[in-house]
This record gives structure tokens, sequence and C-alpha cells, in this order.
């Protein structure tokens, strides 16, 4: 219930945040997303209220969710939430690496470093692996469909 | 020449065996390129079309209509595998095929895709070899208005991919209206929601948005199952060959898909992914056992799986016969039948009719081959459930990295791409479905252009747009339908609620 409690602020904020934006533009050419933002603020509200009123029908009242509050810290601060902070962390320095070192570096960098901390302690077979993911990358992309290479600050190629 | 005599002529050049080994190497080619994330047919077809033109006209596209078909099919196997569609058109197939995989059923969902897909490829080709003129006249009636409708239908399919909560279906689906709305508006021109950054100036590609949206939520559950083998699907062993009987039990369903997806190939702009989404919907609705949709349906998954392919024979309908491409693949096919000195219409049935039926009937194997090819390729990737994650993950990452920058050769698609996959987390976090959100993002700019274009042919007057919507046979129609679709919709939610 939180979640939907959550969720539905969000819309809310998000959908005003858009109409906002979308009245600075010309009618003719904002009337879409402005209608659109109509509606997804509307179903934010409809959630949002339908969770209050379910909140405030529980036993304990609508402050009842303040135990929820517990669950809400215990969801951000969770495992889970740990691996996706660790995902994204590690694909921005990818993309950092791929801008200042050239794709091979950068991806070989990468595969390594992440298959190591994600578990997968055996060196010599992780430098396996990723040298041959990276070739069969390469092949495809670089090779057989020629992509444009990556330019990069050092190591263009 | 009569009908028959020509699809003899057409039957008699696939005795050759540049015309078979063409064939082969684009349903291979094909095969490999749709089970990719990140790779399209567009780009392999784009890639392959000077290749042909050395060739001789009908083996140069035979090579790309075999491609074409192969790679709608093979979407399904990462979709049923690994829940990360290949390409835009198996998106629905995450809905039944990859439930059907965690419960260890990978090989008949496979199995089933591949039947289903052979299918309603097959019935297609029939479709283009005996009823194309008319079909193609029939699509000619289809105005800005009409389009829009549809669009709004394709909209409101939404209610049917909202298993649990309607409402945060309808907001999700609104999220991809809204983001479709980023870049140039297509009749003013004027910017909107850029930034002023230039690679949002076109708005954010569709696969650019799939593989974020999909692949990064995904690599994150693979990643919270510990440095196991992947238990994401298991893979029980069993010969494919054997799940047959259970698509002819479903000769019904596979039929109407099937003819669904010729339709929705058939006019112009509406992609295959819409036609699985629809099949998928109409499929639900007349189920015995809606409830199983969503939890790993067979009936779903061949409902999607037969529409997406019979998408391919249908968008060729309007390209043979009115030069009309219907997606960005068959507007290539255009460029590789104008490369040989050929043009569409009336005269490529008749003058080079040999050509025009040679092409037709290699669909025809180009549908029966890739059974065998998908089944081999397959096997290979059910060995990638026996992958530890920690191996798979960051494979999938990288794949997703280059496969994103390869759209437009630009390090921002994979910035957009690491903030919808970060969007999508946190969607998958509060139970959101995602797949509304991607049918907004691809009915969104189809929806806001012909309704901008249904307003400025009645000069901006909505009580005349509203007049028209109603006195327009066609258009009543789908509105009709739409009206239908919504009622229907809504009570079937409020009874399962229930």
């Amino acid at each position: 219930m939180i979640k939907d409690f959550v969720f539905g602020l969000f819309t809310i904020i998000f959908s005003s945040v858009v109409l906002v934006v979308a009245f600075g533009y010309p009618h003719e050419s904002s009337y879409f997303p402005r209608a659109i933002a109509f509606f997804i603020g509307a179903m934010g509200v409809i959630l949002f209220s339908r969770v209050t009123l379910a909140m405030c029908r529980k036993e304990g009242g609508f402050f009842s969710f303040l135990e929820e509050k517990q669950k809400l810290y215990s969801l951000v601060a969770s495992k889970d939430n740990f691996y996706f902070i660790f995902i994204f962390c590690s694909l921005v320095v990818y993309l950092v690496l791929l801008y200042t070192f050239n794709y091979l570096v950068a991806t070989f960098v990468f595969l390594m470093a992440t298959i190591h901390f994600l578990g997968f302690k055996k060196i010599i077979k992780n430098s396996i692996i990723s040298l041959f993911a990276l070739s069969l990358l390469y092949f495809i992309f670089f090779y057989l469909l020629s992509i444009a290479s990556m330019d990069s600050l050092f190591f263009n190629f | 020449m009569g009908l028959l005599d020509n699809i003899l002529q057409g039957l008699t050049s696939m005795a050759s065996v540049s015309m078979l080994a063409a064939i082969l190497f684009g349903v291979v080619g094909g095969v490999v390129v749709g089970a990719l994330p990140g790779l399209t047919s567009t780009m392999a077809i784009a890639l392959l079309i000077p290749v042909t033109f050395s060739m001789e006209p009908q083996v140069g596209l035979a090579m790309l209509g075999g491609l074409y078909v192969a790679s709608t099919y093979s979407g399904s196997l990462t979709a049923i595998l690994l829940n990360i569609p290949g390409t835009p058109a198996s998106i629905a197939t995450l809905l039944d095929g990859h439930p059907m995989a965690l419960k260890g059923q990978a090989t008949k969902a496979i199995a089933l895709a591949t039947f289903a897909s052979a299918s309603g490829g097959i019935f297609s080709v029939f479709a283009l070899l005996l009823i194309a003129p008319p079909l193609a006249e029939f699509s000619l009636n289809f105005g800005p208005l009409e389009y829009f409708l549809l669009a709004i239908f394709g909209v409101l399919v939404i209610i049917s991919l909202s298993a649990d909560s309607l409402i945060k279906g309808f907001i999700a689906g609104g999220f991809g209206l809204l983001f479709s709305t980023i870049g140039f508006h297509s009749l003013t021109g004027f910017l909107r929601f850029t930034n002023d950054i230039p690679d949002l100036y076109d708005g954010i590609p569709l696969v650019v948005s799939l593989i974020g949206l999909f692949s990064i939520p995904e690599v994150i559950n693979m990643v919270k199952g510990g440095n196991t083998k992947s238990t994401q699907s298991q893979a029980e062993k069993k010969n494919p060959f054997s799940f047959f009987p259970e698509i002819l039990k479903q000769k019904f369903n596979l039929l109407r898909s099937s003819v669904i997806g010729i339709i929705v190939g058939i006019i112009p702009g509406i992609g295959s992914s819409i036609g699985g989404f629809v099949a998928y919907d109409v499929a639900k609705k007349s189920s015995k056992t809606p409830e199983k949709f969503g939890k790993g349906s067979a009936e779903g998954l061949i409902a999607v799986e037969s529409s997406n392919n019979a998408v391919t024979g249908g968008s060729l309908i309007p390209l043979l016969t009115l030069g009309i491409p219907g997606n960005p693949a068959t507007a290539l096919f255009l460029g590789g039948i104008m490369i040989h000195g050929m043009r569409p219409g009336a005269q490529l049935f008749t003058d080079n009719a040999n050509v025009t039926y040679g092409f037709i009937m290699s669909l025809f194997i180009s549908n029966l081959i890739f059974i065998p090819v998908g089944f081999i390729l397959a096997k290979y990737c059910t060995l990638i459930t026996k992958i530890p994650n920690a191996v798979m993950a960051p494979i999938i990452l990288s794949l997703a990295v280059i496969g994103s920058y390869s759209i437009r050769a630009s390090l921002v698609d994979v910035v957009i791409m690491l903030l919808l996959g970060l969007f999508g987390y946190v969607l998958q976090g509060f139970k959101v479905p995602r797949a509304p959100l991607i049918l907004g993002l691809v009915l969104g700019g189809m929806a806001e252009s012909q309704l901008a274009r249904s307003l400025s042919l009645v000069q901006n007057n909505e009580f005349d747009f509203v007049v028209e919507m109603v006195t327009r046979p066609t258009s009543l129609v789908i509105l009709l339908i739409c009206i239908y679709t919504l009622y229907r919709g809504i009570t079937q939610h409020v009874r399962n609620k229930n």
C-alpha cells in the first residue's frame, strides 16, 4: 500500500512538472502532451486518493502508515537496491571509460571488473571469457555491421 | 499468364542452388540478428542491399525476405529465455513466453513460438499470393482520422496488459505517450522537452527504450539471484517437435491471430509489435481461461507469435502492389526492388511476374526453413541458462551498451538507455507494467501526428472533427471497436477484482 501511495504522489508531481513545461509551449504544438499530462495526473490523483482512503479505513487510521514507513525504509535500503546501484554505477564508469579510452579497452576492463565483483573470482577464466565476449561483440558490431567507431579522448582506432 | 502458372514458375525458380543458398543465408542471418537485442532486421537489410546488387533480382530479394521473416521470429528466443525482447515485434512475447520458461517449459515455449510464427508467416504469404490487390485497395481507405483511431485502439489494448491494476497500466501507457512527444512536433516542427540536446530532437529511439526498460531490470534480477547458474529459466529436455500437436489444437486461435497480423501489416505505419498486442488482447477476451494469460499461457504465446509473423507478409502487400512501405524494413525492400530496375505496382505482377512470384514462394520456403534453424539456435540459447549469472549479467550489459550505441552511433543513446533502465527498475519496484509504456511510446507519435493532420483537414473545428469521425464508415467502425474494447476491458477488470 505504501508503494502505491508513493507512486501516486510521484505521478502527480511528474504530471505537474510536465504541465508547467508544456504550458510554456505554443498551444498548437503542445495540446497533446498537455492532455496526456492531465490524464496521467488524474490517474495519479485517483490512485493516491484510493490508497489514502484505504489507509484511513485501516485499524489505527491514517497514521498507521507510520508502520508502513518502516517497510519503506527497509525497501529503500534493501540489498536489491544495492545491486541496482552497483549495476548503475558500473555502467556509468563504463561510459566514462568509453569516452576516455577506446571501446576495446573500456569493454575488457568493464567485463573483467564486473564479472569479478559479482562473484566469479577465477581470474584466468574471467579473462578468457571477457576476451571472447569482447571479440564477438567487436566482430558483430564493428566488422559485420560496420558501426562507426566511438570517438574517445585517447587511443582512437 | 494465370495465377497458377505464375505460382508454378515461382516454385520452379526455387529449384536452383543459388536461390536455396540465398534463402538459407538470409534465414540464418535473420535468426541471429533478431535474437540479439540492439540488432534489428532494418539494420541487417540495409547492410545486405548493396550485396544483392550483384545478384539476380529474385535471389537478392529471396535473401532479404528470409532475413526479414526470420528476424521477426527470432526476437522471441531471448524474450522467452531472458525476458529481453530481441526485436520490437517480440515485446508481447514477454507476457507469456518468459513465464512459461520460468515454469520449466522453455522448450515448449520456443517450440510453440516457432511453429506459430511459421504458421502466421505462411498464412500471410497465402494472403500476399491470392488477395494482394483488393487488400491493398482496402488500405487506401485509411486516412489520418482512421490512423488516429487505430492508435487509440492500440492504446486501449493496454487494458488487457494491465493484469493487476488498470490505473497503473494507464499511467504507464500515459508515460509512454508523453515520452513519444519528446523532440520535433511532426507538423509545426516545434521542439519539445529536449533541453537543447540535439540527440533528442528526433525523439527517443524505440530500440534504445526497449533495451533500457527491459534489459537493465532483468540484469538486476539476474544479479540478485547470486553467483549461481542462471535460474531465470530452465529448459526441459524434450524434442521440440513433440509440441506440434498442441499447435494443431489451437487452429482457430492461430488463424484468427494470423488474420489480425495480416490486417495490421497491410495498414502502413502500424508495426508488427502492435499486431502481437492486438492478437493477444483478442485471444484473451475469447479464451475460456483468461486468468491464465500473463502467467505462461500457451494460447497467449501462440496468438502473439502467429500475429507478429503474419505482419511480415501483410506489410509486403501495400509495398508490392502500391509501392507504399509499411515499416522501415519494407521501405528498404523498396530500395532493393528499385535497385534491380523494377517498380512496385501492377507491372510487378505482370512484366516481372517471374521475379515477384519467385520472391513470394521464397517467403514460403523461408517460413519453413526457420523452424529447424530456430530450434538449432534455440538449443544453444538454452545453454545460456547454464552460464553463471555473474558472467551472463556483464555480457548482457555490454551488449545493451553497444546495441544502444549502434542505432545512431551516439553515446547519448547509451545515456538514454541507462536513464530508461533506471525508470524501468523503479516501475518494476512499484509493480507497474512496462509493456503499456512501450505501447504508448510506439503509438504516441502516430496518434499525435494523425490527430494534428485530421484537425488541420477540418480547419481545427472540433465539431467537424467529430462529425467526420461518425460519418466516415471506416472510422465509425474503428470507433465502435474502440468503445467496445474499452467497455469489455473495464467490465472484465471489475469482474476479476470482485
